[in-house]
């Protein structure tokens, strides 16, 4: 939960960001999604998006706006806000794939010790994670949920080509990316399922409060889904994906 | 109808943007340069269709099969209709049939081509702005051929009355607000930023890469959001500004915030021009 003196202000431009400490648990969540969808009515068309991520809510603004006004409406907003009876989240069953080829970075950041990257690997997928918010690139999800000990820091130097679909871990957070970008942070596998197609009617959107688990599959199978997917078929493992 | 002879090096169809959708990762989009998008719809009197072909480096040779009116903006590239030249920010007339060739830039990068019908582009997510993976394209293809409605979008068919300033084609100075991290740096850092002269070292619709000689302690900070024009800096000195196709987050600290004008004299840059940062002293961040 947070309390009014937990916010503070900065400003990017047209964009007025409000920062907050990243609290983990449902109950800060809810709370800043609740903010989000007020402050959404509060200033209406005024704002072209609002955007979250892990500390801050950043509202961008069609023009230029008065600071001091927008931060006492921003305020009165959290002075009224109540949580809504939230709907239960969905817990979301995605395949990952820990072929060597998918964790080529690990091995390296473990100095090609085999057994410290299956040991990772294992503590990895024992965890339950949160989609706290989209970002970086079309439907880039950062996911809540990585425990302390499984913390790699962001690669010095980014690398030229992280594939699509590469599972990764940038410090605390964790990414699936959803096309083949240059990227920063550590791979430690692969799914071959793509979150948000955009070119169907965003069919299989993980919204922003739900779980998401981990079930490895093998490298055939791997191969297997990425085809079915290609060619538009369906496969056992697509039917996987499902949450409860 | 307009039928693409030859693409040119990296031309696009750009609107104004793709709004409301940073929230799923996507960027904003549209024309990079918004000053020279701005003159191109005044000079032609157009308010409402947005729709442009932004050229960069070389431009594209265009073949048009319909008469229409056209004003090309921004950068001054090597143009001729019917192989007579012609020059910027002035409305053409052209005759179904004629050529449009604009090739090498010679003041900036980037040019627009604005007619005077809209042309029809699907918008995806309320936008006609080329970004991939949202529109299939990145990049206009050889041979490819664009429709528009027949009814003209344009009050004008003179030469307006508009006034063109575009002498910022020719500025190297960057005017930069305060970034939201601003202060987590050093100062005599701060100071060397705002004082000499840095080399691009590479430059898309994405982003702009500048080297600089610094280096800033590594912060490990959470991803946060970065807007078209945002500056962030990287441990090894690398400054990022972001691009209208940028990321819409990122995890180095922002420093600067390039204000309006400032985008648009970045957007004509090239990879090996200099550029300068000055600082817009107001206060931004504010502690409640």
């Amino acid at each position: 939960m947070y309390t009014k003196t937990d916010f503070s202000f900065s400003k990017l431009g047209n964009t007025l960001i409000l920062n907050f400490p990243y609290r983990t648990g449902d109950k800060a969540l809810q709370f800043i999604l609740q903010l989000r969808t007020d402050l959404g009515k509060t200033f209406g068309n005024q704002l072209e998006d609002i955007s979250l991520s892990f500390n801050s809510l950043n509202l961008f603004f069609m023009g230029e706006f008065d600071s001091d006004k927008m931060q006492k409406k921003i305020f009165s907003t959290i002075d009224n806000l109540k949580i809504m009876k939230t709907k239960k989240t969905k817990l979301w069953k995605l395949p990952v794939c820990f072929a060597d080829e998918f964790n080529r970075d690990l091995l390296d950041h473990f100095n090609g010790d085999k057994q410290q990257v299956n040991i990772y690997i294992e503590q990895f997928m024992k965890l339950e994670y949160c989609l706290f918010f989209y970002g970086f690139l079309p439907g880039f999800p950062y996911l809540s949920g990585l425990s302390k000990e499984l913390i790699i820091p962001r690669k010095k130097t980014p690398n030229r080509l992280t594939p699509k679909g590469s599972l990764a871990v940038g410090a605390s957070q964790v990414g699936i990316y959803p096309q083949d970008s240059p990227g920063g942070w550590h791979v430690i596998g692969n799914c071959p399922i793509p979150l948000i197609d955009f070119e169907e009617s965003l069919p299989n959107l993980i919204e922003v409060g739900d779980r998401i688990r981990f079930f490895e599959i093998s490298e055939k199978e791997h191969q297997e889904v990425l085809l079915a997917i290609r060619n538009k078929k369906n496969h056992a493992l697509i039917n996987q994906v499902t949450y409860d | 109808m307009i039928e693409v002879l030859d693409p040119g090096f990296y031309t696009s169809i750009q609107d104004r943007g793709r709004m409301g959708y940073r929230h799923l990762g996507i960027p904003i989009s549209g024309a990079m340069d918004r000053k020279a998008f701005d003159l191109a719809h005044s000079l032609l009197g157009i308010k409402t269709d947005t729709t442009l072909i932004e050229c960069t480096l070389v431009g594209p040779i265009l073949r048009f099969h319909e008469s229409c009116s056209l004003v090309i903006t921004g950068a001054q590239m090597e143009t001729f209709l019917n192989d007579i030249p012609i020059t910027n920010n002035e409305v053409v007339a052209v005759n179904s049939g004629d050529i449009l060739k604009l090739r090498q830039a010679l003041n900036g990068i980037r040019t627009y081509i604005k007619i005077n019908h809209s042309l029809i582009i699907p918008k995806i997510l309320g936008s006609t702005s080329f970004y991939q993976p949202i529109t299939s394209e990145a990049v206009l293809k050889k041979e490819a051929i664009f429709f528009w409605l027949k009814s003209k979008t344009s009050f004008q068919t003179k030469n307006s009355r508009v006034r063109v300033k575009d002498d910022y084609l020719f500025s190297d100075e960057l005017e930069v607000e305060k970034g939201p991290e601003y202060d987590l740096f050093e100062d005599s850092l701060k100071k060397s930023l705002t004082i000499a002269k840095f080399k691009i070292k590479s430059q898309n619709r994405m982003g702009y890469r500048i080297k600089t000689p610094f280096n800033s302690k590594p912060k490990s900070m959470l991803s946060c959001a970065v807007q078209p024009g945002t500056v962030q800096m990287t441990p090894s000195g690398t400054l990022l500004i972001a691009g209208m196709d940028g990321q819409v987050s990122g995890g180095y600290p922002r420093i600067f915030q390039l204000c309006e004008d400032a985008l648009s004299i970045l957007a004509q840059k090239k990879a090996g021009d200099k550029i300068s940062f000055k600082l817009h002293d107001k206060p931004l961040q504010k502690e409640l």
